[in-house]
């Protein structure tokens, strides 16, 4: 479905230009879920972000992504404009953000409708109110209401709503829970999970929080100053981590650890060649 | 140390016209915090715990009931009696970036305490900041620098020290960790715990996370909708948290699954998601 091949980005970054993330490979096949894990400034919101190409000059990418066998970074603005929103949807950390504030939920939906299909403002809203009533949202009472009048979880789970309505067949969720309380959290994860298992779509899942990563992913990546570390079935990442840095990250959420047993850091450049370790599962070590 | 006696907030719905509404934040809450301990609040966003952290340090007033900080009610002292009573308590917040002014260099952001509340010489001050940033594990010269120039875990570590410099009694910790990296939170969670232990501090420590809890405190209330409804002293113990609002809390703490589909198993082929949080 999506294939990563050898992708570098650079920031321009005054006068010289900064690696932020560093020849990385990676493959979503069909109807699967893959993770990234990692610290902030690690490059995982940035592979996401060049992905759709959604940033301004003052970035240099190298290497190559294939969406469906089709190069993504070659294509023009306007082809680009076709496949945002359609077949690749994002859904991004901060609800409150993202949205139009001088826009209702309803201008919101119908914009998005209208964008890629030819359809009238009240088909639009029949569409639109039905497809929040899916995800258990009061459509007819959200419709008209703006932003700052709804809370967090609310906006959030209206983003996958309308992230979600042109059923495309990448979704791509950057953070999607790190704003939100626990309890939300788990509810929007639910509704993500709901959403792939039922569609058949893949999915490509950032976060911090490897507990939220292993709810979803099927193959996890591990990353750190914009380098894969680990790279393999989740499965087998999680039970046996080959990589400190990982092995750090998962401690921290094993049960019956005191504070002073758990590693605080995890320090020092990567100079290790990523080698693969078992069929599927690489590692640098 | 500190006692909450049947504690109740009201909040009036920020309308201009139209039906005023009223919020209950904080309902009949009666606790107390022993010295040297870190109590714990947790509950969902709303359930009114930063309110309570609010009302300790005085940034609001109860409607009813009393606040008491060394058997002395907080919000009846006198003015004097109030300082010397600020003295001993503060604050450290969840966004650092939002507690620190951006025009001041740091030694002057963890100064600020002590010039308000202490008649330190400048000389003095200078040697305090020094001796506070080596405390909290930052080098010297972050002294003169700026706070966009710090990560988020080194500018928490610079709020900690600005709240420790006047050696307070009390720390209210409102949501400190959540928003920093898993590992940056462990280890501004041992410098918490290593400065209660050398100081002898006392924490209230406000978060929605259990999982750091278990790791950090001592005792936990669960609040919701601004009342206490679950209390343990154990906090290995979660079990003993029967009501529903804590289970949800405990069923929300995201272990780490080694099986992603052991997830998908729970249901049939129609994934639904049946917890209408929101539809009130």
């Amino acid at each position: 479905m999506l294939e990563v091949n050898h992708l570098s980005v650079y920031v321009q970054q005054g006068t010289s230009e900064k690696l932020v993330v560093d020849d990385i490979s990676f493959l979503v096949p069909k109807g699967k879920v893959v993770g990234i894990v990692g610290e902030s400034g690690s490059g995982k919101s940035m592979i996401c972000s060049t992905i759709l190409q959604l940033f301004d000059d003052g970035r240099r990418v190298s290497g190559e992504i294939r969406f469906k066998g089709e190069q993504l970074l070659t294509k023009s603005k306007k082809d680009l404009r076709s496949v945002r929103g359609k077949e690749i949807a994002f859904i991004m950390q901060n609800p409150m953000s993202m949205f139009n504030p001088m826009l209702t939920t309803g201008e919101h939906f119908v914009e998005t409708l209208q964008a890629h299909s030819a359809i009238s403002r009240k088909e639009a809203k029949i569409k639109g109110i039905e497809q929040l009533a899916r995800y258990k949202l009061p459509g007819d009472r959200v419709w008209n209401k703006y932003p700052h009048e709804l809370s967090g979880g609310m906006l959030q789970r209206i983003m996958i709503a309308i992230a979600v309505c042109h059923q495309p067949s990448l979704l791509i969720a950057d953070e999607p829970t790190t704003a939100l309380d626990t309890v939300t959290q788990l509810l929007i994860l639910d509704e993500l999970q709901a959403y792939q298992h039922n569609s058949g779509a893949s999915m490509l899942v950032v976060s911090h929080d490897l507990g939220v990563i292993s709810r979803l992913a099927d193959e996890l990546i591990v990353m750190r100053h914009g380098m894969m570390v680990e790279y393999g079935p989740a499965s087998s990442v999680l039970a046996d981590p080959r990589h400190p840095y990982t092995q750090a990250l998962l401690a921290v959420k094993e049960k019956n650890r005191s504070l002073d047993e758990l590693v605080d850091s995890c320090e020092g450049t990567i100079t290790e060649p990523l080698v693969e370790w078992k069929p599927g599962y690489w590692v640098r070590q | 140390m500190i006692e909450f006696v049947n504690v109740s907030k009201q909040f009036r719905d920020g309308k201009w016209w139209g039906q005023k509404k009223t919020i209950q934040a904080v309902r009949q809450v009666s606790l107390q915090i022993k010295a040297g301990t870190c109590f714990a609040l947790v509950g969902e966003s709303g359930s009114g715990k930063s309110t309570l952290g609010n009302l300790l340090i005085g940034l609001e007033k109860p409607d009813q009931g009393q606040v008491l900080f060394q058997d002395i009610n907080l919000h009846e002292a006198g003015p004097e009696q109030r300082q010397r009573l600020r003295r001993d308590m503060q604050i450290v917040f969840q966004d650092p970036y939002s507690a620190v002014n951006p025009r001041m260099k740091i030694k002057d952001v963890i100064a600020e305490p002590m010039r308000v509340h202490l008649e330190y010489s400048a000389g003095e001050i200078k040697e305090r900041v020094k001796q506070l940033l080596e405390e909290v594990g930052l080098s010297e010269d972050a002294g003169e620098q700026y706070s966009h120039q710090f990560s988020g875990g080194q500018l928490q570590r610079v709020t900690i020290a600005r709240a420790i410099s006047i050696r307070p009694k009390v720390i209210i910790l409102d949501e400190v960790i959540n928003s920093l990296d898993v590992l940056v939170q462990v280890s501004i969670m041992k410098l918490l715990k290593h400065l209660q232990r050398n100081l002898n501090l006392t924490y209230l420590f406000i978060c929605h996370d259990l999982h750091a809890v278990k790791l950090f405190a001592d005792e936990v209330a669960v609040l919701d909708k601004g009342e206490i409804v679950d209390y343990t002293n154990d906090v290995t113990r979660f079990d003993q948290l029967k009501h529903p609002a804590s289970r949800r809390l405990i069923e929300a703490e995201l272990p780490i699954v080694t099986q992603a589909s052991e997830v998908h198993k729970q249901t049939d082929e129609e994934y639904v998601v049946t917890k209408g949080l929101y539809v009130s």
